[in-house]
């Protein structure tokens, strides 16, 4: 009978009974006696269990039995304590790729699953005036449609438009910020359940006034515009136009436009903020053919969105009678807003993105399981004797194998709280990175409770994954040992098994990021058709300034002044959009018989194409002089112009642009308007003065560095047209680079994962070998003192991780064939059996590993066997 | 082989006279019973410790950890101002047995 219960006994017990058994088998083995012989002997000599345990509880120390949980854990802290390296080891493998998959999470919860701060959320909801599968047309809506809905009582308790709101804040003498903000309906806060931080929303008696009135996001609230001064009940300055802030949203509202965080909030009344309407104009919250704005609607209780959006369509005929201008061609969607990130269309993009990215990570937490697991292993079969031990002195198999897992979930322990750190780290470090794009994205990263439980969960995932099966394997052991076996039966197996497969993901994410740079590399290469570099750009919002059609030449004509004073530009131009730019605008082509198609607009001054270098092939640009009153005339890019050659059309021809009769002057070279790996994109480009602009990019060039040009338009600018909102400024190297963000991203990503997986690899292998030449120093030394050859001998100890390494790259080769294919959309110009990528892979991938077999193998031979002698 | 009772009566005297020079750990004292008695004396090893563990108790003798190699810890005893009054006590009655006892076979033997 084992001792009833080893558990019993306190740690310090335990542990003394372990030191004495240790004791007597070492001076049993010193006269010469076997050491399992050894071990039987000194167990069996501290007599029979029950007896020494009934003793044990005879002494009267209510302290005594430390059991359970906490007797794992120390033991499994003295286990950490005792083999540093190890820990050490251990902790930072499983903590970095932990803190890759918590980074990748936090990025994914601030985009993604972001509480809306909507009451009862559940029962809001995106109204889209277009199927949500059709992603070429935007589902927005004309006020007016808000006004219509809201007036169906039985299915939702409310309906509200809005609608985005650049705008021009004063805040001081001759200073103005860009602000982001709203336009929505009085009930707007209301019907979304969001109860102001101070203040109150708008009121009736506002909407019947038509009252200037603001509600201010809570981060805009407290920064203020002037140090100590409150905005709430102040006026300010937007647009030109002043408004009174009668309210200041909850902390952490950023509105209803998702993505972007809403810094101000203004009553739909107000359109076109700091614009004067015409006379007879209709109000833009009354205009059936404007269509900007954006709906959500609260359901009543009991109705969900399918049968909101089925009675909504049901009620389209009846309603496309009565107002055609609203309803021809509209398709209703109704989608709980909880359940949109962005849009439905860009959240299929970016689920489908994150899924990929959590993938490659997971894959990377994978392969350093898998090298904790191969370190385990190896540790395993040299702790038989001290599991022997326990379960002499009566650990049960479950009770043990609990032990080896407690030590397991340690490691992960370790491993969540070093990645949580390095995850914080990262956070910091992003939130300091100002991202490249001209709009207030809302993406607040922080290390959220969510991110915490994902980080404790997967800690947990690995824990399993890499502690359960080397601790099943070294209980499985035990008995073996017990019949005089090494301690490892299988365990070699086991750890090439987990090579192999450490070897497999890493080719595999070898490969991938491979074919993602060379794509990335051939995108980089391709010539936008435009100047590449030398130049500045920097964006006006003219919107906001109340700026006109007429006012245009004005502004033009003074940010010209103004540059003519800086020596470092040679040219100032203006355009409506920049090639490769976020801006998009379109115009519809007609060649007069029918044939109509959108093709984009590049509205410019008439030396825009020598400044920035398009060629105008036939023609000419545009005369200097021309006027909004003057003959409408255009260039055409080379494939619109062979797209209007089929219908007959050539130089000189008249087109119809926006219905409106336009002669073509020129024909410029093709230039890459949206993507780089685009094909030929038709685009029209129209006289400024003729065709206008809401966004103005001023480019300055220069024959020196972008960034001094860059400078040089800023003051420019700024000293011309200092009532002006800058949108953005940029050089056009990074305005160029913007558009490889998301391939470079991409492969940056593959690539690191590919990196962590290889190193870890190699320390694994490199582990790996050192255990087993370990294992085997004796043999070794005997075979080498007997004249064997050291190149032999290394060659007996690789061998065997040649085999190990050779199957995972050819598990590795099927892998990479699976991702190569899922990643054929995303490469340009590169085959996904691109052969350059597989041939560096491979190449690293054996150069490495038998770089890390060879330098343990190698050492092993170094031991002299006197020594050896010696030392035993 | 002394009997049993003899065994156990000395146990506790032993243990303390032991530790009497110095401290000492729970192999090393077995280990000295068996060298002392001439391998006559052999406790069961696991009985050791609960005995040590009652004279702690007792407040006879104290403990103290001890790292060793391969940072393993090793308990160490040593008597405490009570042990030795009672090691001293313990040595004067088992002197006085012994002496009486020799006395008597002396007596026996005339």
């Amino acid at each position: 009978m084992a001792w009833r219960d080893a558990t019993d006994l306190s740690t310090e017990d335990l542990e003394e009974l372990e030191q004495h058994i240790l004791d007597s088998v070492r001076a049993q083995v010193a006269a010469g006696v076997p050491e399992s012989t050894a071990l039987e002997t000194a167990i069996a000599k501290l007599g029979e269990p029950w007896a020494v345990g009934r003793e044990f509880r005879k002494v009267d120390r209510p302290a005594r039995a430390t059991v359970g949980l906490s007797l794992d854990l120390r033991l499994a802290l003295r286990q950490a304590w005792a083999h540093k390296g190890f820990t050490g080891a251990a902790t930072l493998s499983i903590g970095v790729a932990i803190a890759l998959n918590a980074i990748a999470f936090s990025v994914i919860d601030s985009v993604l699953l972001a509480d809306s701060g909507y009451a009862d959320s559940r029962s809001v909801v995106e109204i889209y005036t277009a199927s949500v599968d059709d992603v070429g047309r935007p589902p927005v809506a004309s006020w007016p449609i808000a006004d219509d809905l809201r007036r169906e009582g039985s299915i939702f308790d409310g309906v509200v438009g809005y609608e985005p709101l650049f705008g021009r804040l004063r805040v001081g003498d001759g200073q103005y910020e860009a602000i982001f903000g709203e336009a929505v309906d009085g009930s707007y806060f209301d019907v979304l359940g969001v109860t102001l931080e101070r203040g109150h929303a708008f009121s009736g008696d506002d909407a019947r006034l038509g009252a200037a009135v603001a509600v201010v996001g809570w981060e805009r609230w407290r920064r203020g515009l002037r140090e100590g001064e409150d905005l709430l009940g102040s006026t300010i300055d937007l647009n030109g136009e002043a408004f009174t802030v009668v309210g200041v949203a909850p902390r952490g509202f950023k509105g209803a436009i998702s993505g972007f965080s809403s810094e101000i909030f203004v009553p739909r009344w107000r359109l076109p903020v700091g614009r004067t309407l015409a006379a007879g104009a209709t109000p833009p919250d009354q205009d059936r053919g404007r269509w900007q704005a954006q709906l959500k609607g609260r359901l009543r209780p009991g109705v969900d969105a399918a049968s909101a959006e089925a009675y909504l369509t049901s009620r389209l005929p009846e309603w496309t009678a009565q107002e055609p201008e609203s309803y021809t061609d509209v398709e209703f969607s109704v989608v709980r807003s909880d359940r949109v990130a962005v849009s439905p269309a860009a959240d299929r993009f970016l689920y489908s993105a994150a899924g990929a990215v959590m993938l490659v990570l997971v894959a990377v937490l994978l392969v350093a399981c898998m090298n904790v697991a191969g370190f385990l292993l190896s540790r395993g079969a040299d702790r038989w004797r001290e599991l022997q031990m326990r379960r002499a002195l009566g650990a049960t198999r479950a009770r043990l194998l609990r032990q080896l897992f407690t030590e397991s979930l340690l490691i992960a322990a370790l491993g969540a709280g070093c990645g949580l750190g390095l995850c914080a780290a990262a956070i910091l470090a992003l939130r300091r990175v100002d991202l490249p794009i001209p709009l207030p994205i809302d993406l607040e990263l922080s290390l959220s409770a969510s991110v915490v439980a994902f980080t404790v969960v997967i800690a947990g995932a690995a824990a399993v994954a890499f502690g359960l099966v080397p601790a099943v394997h070294t209980m499985k052991n035990l008995g073996s040992v017990a019949r005089g076996g090494t301690g490892d039966r299988g365990g070699s197996r086991a750890r090439s098994a987990v090579i192999s497969a450490q070897v497999a993901f890493s080719v595999a994410l070898l490969v991938g990021g491979g074919l993602l740079t060379r794509s990335l590399w051939v995108e980089a290469a391709v010539d936008p058709g435009i100047r590449t570099a030398g130049a500045g750009i920097v964006t006006l919002e003219l919107g906001s300034s109340g700026r006109t059609l007429e006012s245009l030449p004005d502004l033009l004509a003074g940010v010209r002044l103004a540059a003519a004073t800086q020596p470092v530009l040679d040219d100032v131009v203006f355009t409506s959009r920049v090639p490769l730019g976020t801006v998009s605008t379109t115009v519809r082509v007609g060649d007069g018989r029918g044939d109509e198609s959108m093709v984009a607009e590049f509205a410019v001054s008439e030396d825009y194409f020598s400044a920035v270098g398009i060629a105008i092939t036939e023609g000419t640009a545009f005369p200097a002089d021309m006027t909004p009153e003057g003959e409408p005339v255009a260039v055409v890019s080379r494939s619109l112009a062979d797209r209007l050659a089929e219908s007959d059309i050539g130089l000189g021809s008249s087109i119809l642009v926006d219905s409106v009769p336009t002669r073509i002057v020129g024909i410029a070279e093709d230039v890459k308007v949206s993507r780089p790996r685009e094909r030929p994109t038709p685009h029209i480009y129209r006289p400024l003065s003729q065709a206008g602009a809401f966004l103005l990019s001023v480019v300055g060039t220069s024959g020196g560095r972008s960034v001094d040009a860059l400078a040089a338009l800023q003051a420019a600018v700024a000293d011309a047209s200092p009532d002006v909102v800058v949108w953005n400024r940029q050089t056009i190297e990074d305005h160029l680079d913007l558009k490889l963000l998301a391939p470079r991203v991409a492969a940056g990503l593959l690539v690191t994962a590919a990196s962590m997986a290889l190193l870890l690899t190699l320390v694994g292998i490199f582990g790996s070998v050192q255990y087993s030449s370990g294992r085997r120093t004796r043999e070794m030394a005997i075979r080498l003192s007997l004249g064997a050859p050291a190149r032999l001998v290394v060659r007996a100890i690789i061998l065997p991780m040649v085999w190990t390494v050779g199957s995972g790259v050819a598990m590795g080769l099927g892998l990479s064939a699976l991702i190569a294919r899922s990643l054929r959309g995303a490469l340009v110009g590169t085959s996904p059996a691109d052969a350059v990528s597989y041939s560096v892979a491979l190449s690293l991938i054996i150069g490495t590993t038998l770089v890390a077999s060879y330098l343990p193998a190698r050492r092993a031979t170094r031991v002299e066997l006197r020594r050896l002698l010696d030392d035993s | 082989m002394p009997s049993k009772a003899l065994v156990s009566a000395s146990t506790r005297p032993l243990i303390l006279t032991l530790l009497r020079p110095g401290e000492s750990y729970g192999y090393e004292i077995i280990e000295r019973v068996r060298s002392l008695s001439g391998g006559m004396l052999e406790w069961s090893d696991g009985m050791l410790y609960p005995l040590l563990r009652r004279l702690e108790a007792d407040g006879l003798v104290e403990s103290r950890w001890v790292t060793a190699e391969n940072d393993r810890r090793r308990r160490y005893y040593r008597l405490t101002r009570a042990g030795r009054r009672a090691e001293e006590v313990a040595r004067t009655e088992w002197s006085q047995m012994s002496r009486t006892m020799a006395a008597a076979w002396a007596e026996g033997a005339e």
